[in-house]
């Protein structure tokens, strides 16, 4: 089993990209609200005005897709570190129980539903993922 | 009960439907921003177009002054009303035109999306995110269709505007 261990700021990591997507926010409204002036003023056409704007919102709709893929990323980090689980299947346990939490949670029956996981690897997750996410 | 193959999704099942909400959220998302733009522009014209009205009062009764006292005076230059709402009616034109087209393509999506999580049980989590991920998506954009067909409305009432200016698009 690797022991590296998981990083422990993930709550401070959380707020940073939190105020992130605030800025993001904040920054497509002035954008939309500067759009939209021009746009009364005949400064800019209609088409300008709506590339802009949905420009903006192409660039946090990807943002938000790199946001959830780098959460998802972490878990999957977690999950790998225990006896014979690998990205798929990690992927399953967090398809199937939605957290890690959840995860941690579950019974050895409850993780069997998993297609893959068998008993052995179900004690092996109960034993192992609440000692990990301490560590976060 | 369906056996647990038939309801159960496939790791690709799951990343084409992840594909296919991704589409249809971000289509709903640049449909709203339109939305809101569309808002905008149809205040404008209300504001514009009660400019319009004050401007025509104020000329006519002007010209009334002016024929009842016989004066000739800066009252007698008749001006031309300087507020039209053509422009941001054109406008609000194409707005809703690129509205229609995004709420198409999000619905286009979200059906997709529907059709392939419709029935499934497993992965829960995942199946319940995604039905839930639909459902917000059809709400939203069943608003954004109500408000579309308000847009529409409020256009009908200025269509004589439409109809003198087409719907050029001014440089």
């Amino acid at each position: 089993m690797n022991s590296t261990p998981a990083p422990r700021n993930s709550g401070l990591q959380a707020i940073d990209l939190e105020l992130a997507r605030l800025k993001m926010v904040r920054e497509m409204r002035k954008r939309f609200d500067q759009s939209a002036e021009l746009l009364a003023l005949g400064q800019i056409t209609v088409s300008d005005a709506l590339e802009w704007i949905h420009s903006a919102t192409a660039v946090e709709h990807e943002n938000s897709i790199q946001e959830e893929k780098r959460k998802k990323e972490s878990q999957l980090l977690v999950l790998t570190k225990i006896e014979g689980i690998d990205t798929l299947l990690a992927e399953d346990l967090i398809d199937e129980f939605g957290s890690l939490q959840a995860i941690a949670q579950a019974t050895p029956e409850e993780l069997e539903i998993v297609p893959g996981i068998n008993k052995t690897r179900a004690k092996e997750i109960v034993k192992e993922l609440p000692k990990l996410m301490g560590q976060m | 009960m369906k056996p647990f193959k038939q309801t159960h999704m496939s790791r690709e099942d799951r990343a084409f439907t992840e594909r296919q909400l991704k589409a249809a959220e971000l289509s709903l998302a640049r449909a709203e921003q339109s939305s809101d733009l569309a808002k905008d522009l149809k205040a404008g014209i209300e504001v514009t177009e009660q400019q319009k009205i004050a401007f025509d009062e104020a000329e006519q009764f002007r010209r009334g002054v002016q024929v009842s006292s016989k004066t000739s005076s800066a009252l007698s230059t008749r001006r031309t009303n300087p507020f039209s709402p053509k422009r941001p009616v054109s406008q609000l034109h194409q707005v809703t035109d690129d509205i229609t087209t995004h709420l198409s393509e999000a619905g286009y999506f979200q059906e997709t999306a529907d059709l392939k999580v419709r029935g499934m049980v497993t992965p829960t989590a995942k199946v319940r995110e995604f039905n839930k991920r639909v459902s917000e998506t059809g709400r939203k954009i069943e608003g954004l269709t109500e408000d579309l067909q308000q847009t529409r409305n409020f256009l009908g009432r200025y269509s004589r505007y439409s109809l003198i200016e087409g719907r050029q698009e001014e440089k």
